[in-house]
């Protein structure tokens, strides 16, 4: 976070309250939060006032800060010796507790939606966050299924300091466009009220996947490339079995289309999800496909696919074969904007 | 303010087996962009893809133009990705513009023999809420330049299609004169500076035709001595920005050389070739700037930063600024280390070109490749990422060492 330090805190009259500026300047040294002294020439004044070594530590620490709030959309909190009447400021001590709290990020399962989101951090971000995730700076939380979530959130929406240290992260479970199951929007609606207390804008303090689930980001290359792997050379002329087949509009290919699980199988899925509509991408279950009982995908997203599209797809990637791939993911390319923002938001909020 | 009809901007780049990006990207351009990343990361190959594209219009010979200044002589196969494929993928190159209107046009372009000759082998044009158009090559004609004029397929139909470097013949097209005259005109709009800009010569030289600038920045005095408009800008912005007035001198009716005269005496005026080397680097930019301001169009700039001092680093940042405020039609991509104008383009991003500025980092990836991220601003224009944090952290970096080293010496 940005720390505004309001000028009057050099006049501040007890000692106790001075340590608590400096303790406030000292989030600054340990590179956990970006200290700006609002009025600079009052603090380099004040500053003077400290030995030399403290003098020169409170000047990085200030021009590091500068230099964050110009280059990052961090949140900001003002700080300033009596925050009566001033909602958007803090006192000292109450920005010291705000400021010591960890970022929690809530979502459904805790290790692996870490891994989804941090596929696709850039390389800087994810450095970031998994510096201030070992420093416990930063907690990926699991909040044990979606229909756990909304209970926390509500808990944490009444407790002064850790709604403003949260961030919630859920899937939309939405079969088809905008049709959101009745938990995810249980949980928009309460990252909403969060939001309110904490007087931050919805979108700092949560979000639901535009797409039904986290599987449903997988870049295709991934998924081929992983399956590349297992199949060696014979990969080219898989490809060149596809191409023929799907130009001629067949139901299945020369080889076949593998068991599923296989190799064969998720590369041949992933050549078909590189071609498919948004719609399908955003709504198709990864995980099962069509499923046994054809109910696991909605007719109308189904039946956009070619013949070909759904026998590959029909039992899905499974989720353990795209954790793995988010596992191992680094700076994952395809990152949608949205995607971006998520993780933009969850940086600034540090 | 040009006076003259809009022409179409470039809003975009794309490609694949492109130099470093062997994945397929696509970025969005500004009207300013400005592109960061590592020495030898791919920003100069990124930047120089339009101008590729734009050289590639050579009348009855196709494919891509590498003797000219973007790849500076270098083979057609320079052009492509070097390193490793997956057994199944293409190892095509393909090379992609979009335009304002909303217009994408890609080039699909394969090996040809062991000499690397490229072909183009397809063509697609996706139109805003329009009909996309697919060309794809399915043998030529041969005679004296290869196979020139192409076959091509279109919608199932078999058609000769003549290229002029890149560019098809209008006649091959559905809606073929306006899809092409666009394209053109805003490939006419593109001006290239590189990196190695050199400043004009010493002596006096025959006053003549404007020319075009080119990518060292030659040219570009020509240019300006062709147009007493343009040569009072560019004196403007020095006299601004460095206390100096750069005038033209005659030595004789046909023969002139640029002189700088300190506008503060006593001062003594010198042949502008002997000022300093960022004074003289960072000319052509200005001609550029000055005939973007005027006509329009995108002038790519490699390091304009080059030998220049912060102060006047800070002046040319905001004079981009000031000129891409003045024409809407005009846009400027730059490839740069510069913090002086990431700030200016952050200041610039909250009100003059609010919506208008991108920021591009050329990310390195596994198996030596790349890729460019783009790096979204918030609405106050703050980057949403940890790049460039990080990226300009270095001074902080070296001042905390520089006290600490101070006080390990009880200093």
């Amino acid at each position: 976070m940005v720390v505004e330090l309001d000028s009057a805190l050099t006049q501040v009259p007890s000692a106790a309250q001075t340590l608590e500026v400096l303790g406030l300047c000292a989030f600054g040294a340990s590179e956990r939060h970006h200290i700006v002294p609002l009025d600079r020439p009052t603090w380099e004044t004040w500053a003077k006032t400290w030995p030399r070594e403290t003098e020169e530590t409170l000047r990085e620490i200030w021009d590091s800060g500068e230099q964050a709030a110009a280059l990052g959309a961090h949140d900001r909190v003002r700080v300033v010796p009596d925050p009566a009447g001033d909602p958007s400021a803090r006192s000292p001590s109450t920005a010291l507790t705000l400021l010591g709290y960890p970022l929690r990020v809530l979502v459904e399962n805790g290790r692996h939606d870490r891994d989804f989101l941090l596929a696709f951090a850039d390389t800087a971000t994810r450095a970031q966050l998994e510096t201030a995730e070992a420093r416990g700076w930063l907690v990926f939380e699991s909040a044990g299924g979606i229909g756990e979530v909304e209970p926390r959130l509500k808990r944490i929406r009444d407790h002064a300091i850790e709604r403003c240290r949260v961030f919630c992260m859920v899937d939309s479970d939405a079969k088809a466009p905008k049709q959101l199951s009745t938990k995810a929007k249980d949980a928009r609606r309460l990252i909403g009220a969060v939001a309110r207390a904490a007087g931050m804008s919805p979108n700092r303090c949560g979000h639901v996947l535009e797409r039904r689930a986290a599987e449903n980001y997988v870049p295709p290359r991934e998924i081929r490339r992983s399956a590349a792997a297992v199949l060696g050379p014979q990969t080219a002329d898989i490809k060149q079995a596809w191409d023929a087949a799907y130009q001629a509009n067949a139901a299945t290919l020369r080889g076949g289309i593998g068991r599923p699980g296989t190799p064969r199988r998720r590369f041949l899925a992933a050549l078909a999800l590189e071609t498919l509509d948004e719609r399908v991408i955003a709504h198709l279950d990864f995980d099962q496909g069509h499923g046994a009982d054809g109910t696991r995908t909605d007719h109308v997203v189904w039946n956009l696919l070619r013949p070909l599209e759904k026998a590959v797809l029909k039992d899905g990637i499974g989720k353990d074969a795209i954790r793995e791939v988010y596992r191992r993911g680094r700076g994952y390319q395809g990152a949608t904007d949205e995607l971006r923002e998520l993780l933009g938001v969850i940086w600034g909020r540090l | 303010m040009s006076s003259r009809r809009p022409i179409a901007r470039i809003s975009g780049a794309s490609g694949s087996r492109y130099r470093c990006f062997r994945d397929p990207f696509q970025v969005e351009l500004g009207r300013l962009t400005l592109v960061y990343g590592e020495n030898n990361s791919g920003k100069t190959a990124l930047v120089r893809l339009p101008a590729l594209i734009a050289e590639s219009r050579m009348a009855g010979r196709e494919g891509l133009v590498t003797g000219s200044s973007p790849l500076a002589g270098a083979s057609p196969r320079a052009t492509l990705w070097r390193g490793e494929l997956d057994p199944a993928d293409d190892a095509d190159l393909v090379l992609g513009l979009e335009l304002s209107s909303g217009t994408r046009w890609r080039w699909t372009l394969e090996r040809r023999g062991d000499a690397g000759d490229l072909r183009v082998a397809r063509i697609q044009i996706e139109r805003r809420g329009g009909a996309s158009v697919s060309l794809d090559r399915v043998g030529g004609v041969a005679g004296r330049d290869g196979e020139n004029p192409g076959v091509f397929e279109l919608s199932g139909e078999r058609v000769p299609v003549a290229l002029d470097g890149l560019m098809p013949s209008a006649d091959g097209l559905p809606g073929g004169a306006a899809l092409r005259n666009e394209l053109v005109a805003a490939l006419n709009g593109i001006r290239w500076l590189g990196a190695a800009r050199v400043g004009p010569p010493l002596h006096a030289t025959p006053v003549g035709g404007a020319g075009v600038i080119r990518g060292d920045g030659g040219e570009a005095k020509d240019i300006l001595f062709s147009s007493p408009r343009l040569l009072a800008a560019v004196s403007a912005f020095y006299r601004q920005s460095t206390e100096n007035t750069l005038s033209k001198a005659s030595d004789s009716s046909d023969m002139a050389r640029l002189v700088l005269s300190p506008v503060r005496s006593p001062g003594i005026a010198v042949a502008f070739p002997e000022s300093g080397a960022g004074l003289q680097r960072m000319f052509p930019v200005i001609v550029g700037l000055e005939q973007i301001r005027l006509d329009g169009g995108l002038l790519i700039v490699e390091e304009p930063e080059s030998h220049l001092h912060p102060r006047l680093q800070r002046a040319l940042g905001r004079h981009v600024v000031e000129v891409l405020a003045e024409n809407a039609q005009a846009s400027v991509l730059i490839e740069t280390h510069s913090e002086i104008f990431l700030l200016a383009a952050l200041e610039a991003a909250i009100e003059r070109l609010a919506h208008d500025v991108r920021i591009l980092w050329i990310e390195p990836i596994e198996g030596g490749a790349a890729k460019p991220v783009p790096i979204p601003l918030d609405r106050d224009g703050r980057p949403t990422s940890a790049t460039l944090e990080q990226a300009f952290d270095t001074m902080g970096v070296m001042r905390r060492e520089l006290l600490g080293s101070r006080r390990r010496r009880g200093g």
